[in-house]
């Protein structure tokens, strides 16, 4: 999506429920799936995933295409709440149930709920991979997934994080001889 | 483990591509559905308030039809009344006021009535150039569409509040008892008749698909005695209710006293 493109989808979505719908039916899978690899919880992912679209839907307004693209912003929004819920250690997710507009709660014995589960029971590289990045620091963790899981240039990782992309890089080098280390280990 | 090992262990890892599709469109109904999008414009507010601003309109409508614009038309109705030239007399020469106003099938009902107020320190007696005139109250109509007074319908106090025999007979025995009365009426005068008078207050109201006036206190019943005496009148107002006579009229030219 070009830069006019996507402002002129940002000033509908502000104001028109249908374009922030369409808006948000292009990014939910990647985002939903970012929040995955980085926490292998699909509950944990729903949670987060949720609480990144409805920041999202607050924020929009005052969105302004300050050298990040709205994917990057969505994306660090995506971040920030992974890194929060790490930060808290605890699975209490602080969400107001007045900001939070009520979402029916997932049926564990959903079909689709349990189609994802083996979905994700079956990817066993992942799950150790992901194991072992998990006891990365936040900041290496969100590189390691950024750059190789979702297969983000280093440029928008920079974007996503706001750092410059020399940090971006180095944190990338830093991030890998740790996971390296941690492999072997 | 070299690094390049670990790049190419991480890009080509078979990684989760999920989609809980429950979750995707519950999130999406809420979110479209959240105050986010909520408008706080003008019509936003109106929008917002449509609930009370429609039943406030309706009464302003309602108040508009049914209260301003009547009054309007009622106003009207006094007006053309006041300018008719036979009005303007009773009004000036029998201190007759228009009360009461009715409209219906574009024609409207004024109510022309005395104006005298019940005494308290006695009776009112008063001199008339022309007691045979007897007409104590009228119903005035009026063409709305000509603004003009097309009938002048005099009262029938007797339609409103007719006596019986003995109500007469009690207006007669409180006349004559009363000595004003015999100071005035001569001794000779004979009784011509009873008839009842108007009630003091009298208002219009809707009957039978006809305006018609009525007495606005419920049981009150006044008479006028009629004496006469070589083509001289006088008359007696009685209010049966304080069985006491209220006033006496008499031609100017009448010869004084019984005595």
């Amino acid at each position: 999506m070009d830069i006019s493109e996507e402002k002129r989808k940002i000033g509908e979505a502000r104001k028109n429920p249908q374009a922030f719908g369409q808006l948000y039916d292009e990014f939910y899978r990647p985002i939903f799936n970012y929040i995955l690899r980085r926490t292998s919880d699909i509950e944990l992912a729903q949670d987060l995933t949720s609480q990144t679209f409805l920041k999202a839907l607050k924020g929009l307004k005052k969105f302004r295409w300050q050298n990040i693209s709205f994917s990057a912003w969505l994306y660090r929004i995506a971040t920030n709440e992974v890194n929060d819920f790490y930060r808290r250690k605890n699975r209490i997710i602080q969400i107001s149930l007045e900001k939070l507009p009520e979402i029916p709660s997932q049926d564990s014995t959903d079909s689709d709920f349990k189609l994802a589960e083996a979905e994700l029971e079956s990817k066993k590289e992942f799950k150790m991979l992901s194991q072992k990045i998990r006891k990365l620091s936040l900041i290496y963790q969100t590189v390691i997934t950024l750059r190789f899981f979702e297969k983000k240039k280093i440029s928008e990782i920079s974007q996503i994080t706001g750092k410059s992309e020399g940090t971006i890089k180095s944190q990338l080098h830093r991030a890998l001889e740790t996971l390296k280390k941690g492999m072997e280990g | 483990m070299k690094t390049e090992e670990l790049i190419k262990e991480l890009e080509n890892t078979d990684l989760p591509e999920i989609e809980i599709q429950s979750h995707r469109t519950s999130l999406r109904m809420a979110l479209l559905d959240s105050d986010c999008f909520k408008k706080t414009g003008f019509f936003e507010i109106f929008r917002r308030y449509l609930a009370l601003t429609v039943p406030a309109l309706t009464v302003l409508v309602i108040i508009g039809v049914f209260v301003i614009s009547p009054k309007l038309t009622e106003a009207k109705a006094l007006k053309i009344a006041r300018n008719n030239p036979e009005i303007k007399r009773l009004i000036e020469e029998k201190k007759m006021v228009l009360s009461d106003v009715k409209v219906k099938d574009g024609k409207a009902y004024v109510l022309l009535n005395s104006s005298k107020t019940e005494s308290t320190a006695g009776i009112n007696v008063q001199k008339n150039n022309n007691t045979s005139e007897d007409m104590e109250g009228a119903i005035v109509e009026v063409d709305l569409d000509k603004k003009e007074v097309s009938q002048i319908n005099s009262i029938n106090s007797e339609e409103i509040a007719p006596l019986n025999d003995k109500e007469k007979e009690s207006a007669k025995e409180i006349a004559n008892s009363e000595e004003v009365v015999g100071q005035i009426v001569p001794k000779e005068a004979t009784i011509e008749k009873i008839q009842s008078s108007l009630p003091k207050k009298i208002r219009l109201i809707k009957r039978n698909n006809t305006i018609e006036a009525t007495s606005e206190i419920n049981g009150e019943q006044k008479a006028k005695v009629y004496y006469t005496l070589d083509g001289k009148k006088w008359v007696v107002k009685v209010d049966l209710n304080g069985k006491k006579v209220e006033e006496i009229e008499y031609s100017s030219d009448n010869n004084k006293g019984r005595d």
